[in-house]
C-alpha cells in the first residue's frame, strides 16, 4: 500500500470523531447564542475555521514526530513519505476548506429558515464561498507545513536549535495569519488585496516546506522521537 | 552481494564506525560480533540505510542503498526499541507493516506471537522486555525482507523464548532463504546457526570469515615456560599466563598433527579454543595493546 | 550436539562415518539431506552441505541428481581399511608412549590384552 493509503487508514479512526466533535460543537454553540438572541456573525466560520488549522498543525507535529519513523522502519524511504504525506496533507486541506463553506452554508441556510439570523450575520453567497475557500485553504496549508517544520527542528537537531527552527517554521502560520485569517463574518481582517496577500501566504509556506524536505531527505532515524 | 565501501558514521566528532569494508554476499546468515560500544548498531544503521554514512557507501546488488526506494522496501531492520509509539497495540504493529510491505506473512506472524505466548492486544508500553524483543523478532522474520537485520533482538528473553527464536529463525531461513545479520553477546547459543562472522572492534573491522573456520583456529599452548617459549615463536600469540614455571599462551594457530607431536614430545599439552573464547581473545588485545600505547 | 572445538563440518563427516561403519547407515541408503539436517541439528545448512560435500569427495556418499545423496556401496570397507590403518598409529603409538612414561612394561600390556580375550 502507499504512504498516503496507509496514512488514511491510520488516520481514519481519527478524522471522522474529530469532524463529529466539530460538528456537535458548532450546534450546541449556535444553538445557544441564538436561542438569546439572533446570529450577528458565522459561529462556524469561527470554530470550524479555528479548529481546522490548529488541527493540522498537530497533525504536522505527529506526522513528523512520530510517524515518519513508523513508516521508514517498515520499508519506505524518507522521500516516499515526504510525498505521501503532502498528498495526505493537501487532502486534508481542501477538504476542510470544502467543509467550511459547506458548513457554512447550512449554518446559514437553517438560521435563515430559522429567521435567526442578525443583521450582520454573513448570508452564504456563491461569491463569498469562494472568498472562503480561497482564504481557509492557504491558512490550513501554512499551518500543516508549520507543525511539520518545527517537529523537523526538534527531530533532527539539539533542542536548542530546534527552537531556532520553530521560530522560522512559524512563519507560515503566522503570515497566513495576518494576511489570509478570518475575521467573525468572513472577511479579511486588513486592507491588503487577497491576490497579494495568497501570494505571499504561499511564498513562506513553499519556502519553509523546501526547507523541510531538505531537513528530512537524509535524517537520521533515531531510536526515540526527540 | 551486499558492500559496503570506506563507511564511516560519526556522532559529532565521536567516530563510531571507522572505515569498515565489506563484502556480503546474499542469502547467508551472519553473525555480528562486538563488545558494547563497538559500533554494531551504528554498522547496522548504515547498512539498513537507517543513517547516512558521513563517508563510504552502501550498495545493495551495485545500487547505492540510501533513499532507494526498491532496497528499502526489501530491508528489515528491528531495533530493540520497536519504533513504535507506546499507545500501539501489537495488532496494530502488525496491520502496519502488513500494510507496508509486500513480503508480509501474517499467518506467520500469528503463528510467531502464539508461540511467544503474546497477546496482540497489549500495548507496546505494557510489554516486559522480553516481549518486546519477541514482537521485534516476529516483525523481523514475519516481513520475510530479502534482508533483514536484528540488532540484539534477544535481550530479556529467557532461554525458552530464544531457544524459540533461534529454531524459527533457521526454520524460517530454509524455508525463506534470506540474508539474515544477526547482532549478539550469547555467541556460544547461536554461532552454530551462522555461516560466516563479522567482529568489530572501536569501530573498525577486526574479522569476516567463515563460522566453521573459527571452531579450531585458535589453540592453546600450555607447559614449561621454557619449551613454551620456544614453540610458540614466530606465531600470533592472542593471550597468555603464567603461575610458577608453567605458561599458557593461546595462538591464532591452527597446528598440524606434526606440530601437535613434536610439541607434545617437548611435554607440551594442546588445548582447543572455542569461538566465545576465541572472540574474547580477539577484542581483548586490542584494549591491551590500547593500554600500552 | 557439535562442540566448536573443531570445525562443525568434520564433526558431521565423523558421525556420519561412524554411522557408515556401525551399520546404522546401510549401504545405497539415502542420508537426509542438507537442510533437513540442518533443521534437525539446529545448525546452518550451508556447515551441513559442506560435511555431505567432505563424504562426496571422500567417496563414502554419492549423489543422485534431484534425489538426494547416499551412501556408497563399498564406503563401509573402505572406512574399516583407512581406520584399520590409522589404529596403530593413532590408538596404539600414544598408548605405548605413555606406557613407556609412567612405566609399564610392554609384557604387561600384553599381559592385560590377554585377559580381555
Amino acid at each position: 500500500m502507499s504512504v498516503t493509503r496507509v496514512l488514511f487508514r491510520v488516520y481514519r479512526p481519527i478524522i471522522l470523531p474529530f469532524v463529529a466533535i466539530i460538528v456537535v460543537a458548532e450546534v450546541i454553540a449556535a444553538t445557544a447564542v441564538a436561542s438569546a438572541q439572533d446570529l450577528g456573525f458565522s459561529m462556524w466560520l469561527v470554530l470550524g475555521g479555528q479548529a481546522a488549522k490548529y488541527w493540522l498543525l498537530v497533525v504536522g507535529i505527529i506526522l513528523i514526530a512520530m510517524q515518519l519513523r513508523q513508516f521508514v522502519v517498515n520499508g519506505a524511504t524518507r522521500h516516499e513519505f515526504l510525498a505521501g504525506m503532502a498528498v495526505f496533507g493537501l487532502v486534508l486541506v481542501v477538504g476542510w476548506a470544502v467543509a467550511i463553506v459547506l458548513g457554512h452554508g447550512i449554518e446559514s441556510a437553517v438560521l435563515g429558515a430559522l429567521d435567526k439570523q442578525g443583521p450582520d450575520y454573513p448570508t452564504f453567497t456563491a461569491g463569498g464561498a469562494l472568498r472562503e475557500f480561497g482564504q481557509q485553504l492557504p491558512v490550513s496549508l501554512a499551518y500543516f507545513v508549520s507543525g511539520a517544520t518545527i517537529a523537523a527542528g526538534f527531530y533532527r537537531w539539539r533542542a536548542w536549535i530546534g527552537l531556532v527552527v520553530m521560530v522560522g517554521g512559524a512563519v507560515p502560520a503566522i503570515v497566513a495569519d495576518a494576511l489570509l485569517g478570518f475575521n467573525e463574518w468572513g472577511g479579511l481582517t486588513h486592507d491588503v488585496p487577497y491576490p497579494g496577500a495568497l501570494a505571499a501566504s504561499l511564498a513562506a509556506t513553499a519556502l519553509v516546506a523546501w526547507g523541510l524536505h531538505r531537513a528530512i531527505s537524509d535524517v537520521p532515524i533515531r531510536r526515540t522521537a526527540g | 552481494m551486499i558492500e559496503l565501501r570506506g563507511v564511516t558514521v560519526r556522532y559529532g566528532r565521536t567516530v563510531a564506525v571507522d572505515d569498515v569494508t565489506l563484502d556480503l554476499p546474499t542469502g547467508k546468515i551472519y553473525g555480528l560480533l562486538g563488545r558494547n560500544g563497538s559500533g554494531k548498531t551504528s554498522l547496522l544503521s548504515a547498512l539498513a540505510s537507517f543513517r547516512r554514512p558521513a563517508f563510504g557507501v552502501v550498495r545493495v546488488d551495485g545500487a547505492d542503498a540510501f533513499e532507494n526506494p526498491a532496497v528499502m522496501r526489501n530491508t528489515c531492520f528491528i531495533r530493540d526499541t520497536l519504533d513504535c509509539n507506546e499507545s500501539d497495540k501489537v495488532r496494530q504493529l502488525m496491520c502496519f507493516a502488513g500494510w507496508m510491505r509486500p513480503t508480509w506473512d501474517a499467518d506467520y506472524a500469528a503463528k510467531l506471537l502464539d508461540l511467544f505466548e503474546i497477546n496482540p492486544r497489549k500495548r507496546a508500553s505494557s510489554l516486559s522486555r522480553g516481549q518486546k524483543s519477541a514482537v521485534g523478532v516476529v516483525l523481523g522474520l514475519a516481513s520475510r525482507a530479502p534482508l533483514t537485520i536484528l540488532d540484539e533482538t534477544y535481550l530479556g528473553m529467557d532461554a525458552v523464548a530464544r531457544a524459540a527464536f533461534y529454531r524459527e529463525l533457521l526454520e524460517d531461513y530454509l524455508a525463506h532463504p534470506r540474508t539474515i545479520v544477526l547482532s549478539t553477546h550469547l555467541i556460544e547459543e547461536v554461532a552454530d546457526l551462522f555461516e560466516r562472522v563479522v567482529i568489530i572492534d572501536r569501530g573498525r573491522l577486526l574479522l569476516h570469515e567463515e563460522t566453521d573456520e573459527l571452531r579450531g583456529r585458535g589453540v592453546t599452548v600450555t607447559g614449561p615456560a621454557a619449551a613454551v617459549g620456544e614453540f610458540v615463536a614466530g606465531h600470533t600469540v592472542l593471550g597468555e599466563q603464567s603461575l610458577g614455571g608453567v605458561r599458557a599462551v593461546t595462538l591464532d594457530w591452527h597446528p598440524a598433527a606434526d606440530d601437535v607431536a613434536r610439541g607434545e614430545s617437548a611435554g607440551l599439552t594442546f588445548g582447543p579454543v572455542g569461538i566465545q573464547d576465541l572472540f574474547i581473545h580477539l577484542t581483548s588485545r586490542a584494549e591491551r595493546l590500547e593500554a600500552t600505547r | 550436539m557439535f562442540d566448536d572445538r573443531s570445525p562443525i563440518y568434520l564433526q558431521i563427516a565423523d558421525g556420519i562415518k561412524n554411522d557408515v561403519l556401525s551399520g546404522a547407515l546401510k549401504e545405497d541408503e539415502q542420508v537426509m539431506s542438507t537442510n533437513q539436517y540442518a533443521a534437525f541439528y539446529r545448525i546452518n545448512p550451508a556447515t551441513a552441505a559442506k560435511g555431505f560435500a567432505q563424504l562426496v569427495e571422500e567417496g563414502v556418499l554419492y549423489k543422485k541428481r534431484g534425489i538426494g545423496m547416499f551412501v556408497s556401496p563399498d564406503a563401509r570397507e573402505r572406512l574399516r581399511r583407512e581406520r584399520r590403518e590409522r589404529f596403530f598409529t593413532e590408538v596404539v603409538d600414544p598408548m605405548l608412549a605413555e606406557a613407556k612414561r609412567i612405566g609399564i612394561e610392554v609384557d604387561e600390556i600384553v599381559r592385560h590384552l590377554g585377559g580381555a580375550r
